[in-house]
């Protein structure tokens, strides 16, 4: 980063960036690199809604400066859903009935993705704790705890 | 103008600091939400900004001359896949903000932060946990007791960093043949920050007390521990602990001072306080 430029990779493209390193990534995201399934909610890492994949671990991107991820690997929902590990989640969150509104979604899949990868098979708890940082306000997370519970199921052997 | 700067080792980021006025930014959690400024703008910091995060060099946990030492740089999460660390730290830990935050908030940034309801403090400042300050110039240790002065001070020189956080091993290897208990008192499981926490231990031998510790946090301006008070009940017999609590609850009666903020009230603070710690001494008083 000595000359001022900021490298990563996200959803696996090179990116350069080369504007202010204390942008918030979540802004960079949605304005200069069109990935608007990631949502500003709280703005302070409260709500999840900005979750993402850094180099594949949770992480909320309203709180990370662009400076800090130079060399790092990004990871959000545009990229996920190409992925058979997507797609069975988003196919699992329908099938359960797990969306209503949908502003939560992108981050609450991220954290999905977040469990089934450190646990393919997790208990309730493990999926609870593992989407205690994502905030919904309408579905009431039992839904959401039985998608990633099938997405387990159906996509077993995918994590 | 305020700059950024991204060190490409320890000794450069220890250049940087003993040359200039820098603010380091390591998992970054709590200083890009103080200093965030309107969405889409950076963020608006008083100072430069050196991000340290990266450094290989403060990326360790190691076991060195009777330590648990714990580098700068290290996340809460990676602590907490680490069976080394004491049960009463991991406890704490387990409750901070949720994994998408531990993911990138590090141990020596809660203690930096210095916020009176810093939920490592507690467990940290009963274990004796001290940090090793590092400048250009050499390093120095102090423990984390000394180390936070007030909300949001501490005793880091301009030019130091945190190097690590350094835990007594033979408190870990003490702390499970005690008993524990740590609580956080907040609104909810996760997310929510606390209205108030507390660390207490005990170890007793043949029914006598060896060592008890209590710490409380968020009732105070900084972590109240009261070293005097607890050595007045060392050495006592479990049966005549409740009696002698009597007279040195009144101590931490003094030294509780919470305050009203959005979060809890000043008397819900101090009064939940005293109850648990009337129900610590109840259970250690039992065998």
């Amino acid at each position: 980063m000595k000359d001022g430029k900021i490298r990563f990779t996200l959803n696996g493209r090179d990116v350069v960036y080369e504007d202010s390193p204390l942008r918030r990534l979540l802004d960079v995201l949605r304005e200069d690199l069109g990935e608007t399934g990631v949502k500003e909610g709280c703005g302070e890492g409260e709500c999840g809604a900005c979750s993402i994949l850094l180099n594949g671990k949770l992480v909320n991107s309203c709180m990370i400066a662009m400076g800090t991820i130079h060399e790092k690997e990004l990871m959000t929902i545009e990229g996920l859903r190409e992925t058979e590990q997507g797609k069975c989640i988003i196919d699992a969150f329908a099938d359960a009935g797990a969306v209503q509104c949908g502003f939560c979604i992108p981050g609450m899949v991220m954290a999905a993705q977040s469990v089934l990868q450190d646990a393919p098979r997790p208990s309730e708890e493990e999926i609870r704790k593992g989407i205690s940082g994502n905030l919904c306000r309408c579905t009431g997370y039992d839904q959401i705890v039985q998608a990633v519970q099938m997405a387990s199921e159906k996509g077993a052997g995918l994590w | 103008m305020v700059k950024f700067f991204y060190p490409e080792s320890l000794s450069e980021a220890l250049d940087i600091k003993n040359s200039k006025k820098v603010l380091p930014l390591a998992g970054g959690t709590d200083l890009m939400v103080r200093y965030e400024n309107w969405s889409s703008l950076p963020a608006d910091f008083p100072s430069s900004v050196m991000t340290i995060g990266h450094l290989k060099e403060l990326q360790f946990v190691t076991e060195e001359k009777g330590y648990l030492c714990i580098g700068g740089g290290v996340t809460l999460n990676q602590l907490l896949n680490d069976s080394r660390i004491p049960r009463s730290l991991a406890l704490s830990l387990d409750e901070i903000a949720a994994p998408a935050l531990r993911n990138l908030a590090t141990l020596a940034g809660n203690i930096q932060n210095a916020s009176p309801a810093a939920d490592s403090l507690p467990p940290l400042i009963v274990a004796n946990a001290s940090l090793r300050l590092i400048s250009k110039n050499g390093s120095r240790k102090m423990t984390v007791r000394d180390f936070v002065t007030g909300p949001g001070k501490t005793s880091l020189n301009e030019n130091e960093l945190i190097e690590s956080v350094r835990i007594p091993l033979d408190f870990i290897r003490s702390e499970e043949k005690g008993h524990l208990i740590y609580r956080k008192v907040g609104t909810r499981k996760a997310n929510a920050l606390s209205k108030l926490s507390a660390c207490f231990w005990v170890l007793k031998d043949r029914g006598v007390i060896k060592d008890i510790r209590m710490s409380l946090g968020a009732v105070a301006a900084v972590v109240v521990r009261l070293e005097e008070s607890e050595e007045k009940l060392t050495g006592l017999k479990s049966g005549e602990l409740l009696s002698a609590w009597k007279d040195v609850r009144g101590d931490y009666e003094k030294a509780v001072r919470p305050i009203d903020d959005q979060r809890s009230t000043a008397v819900y603070r101090k009064r939940t306080a005293l109850k648990l710690m009337d129900a610590f001494i109840q259970e250690a008083s039992e065998d």
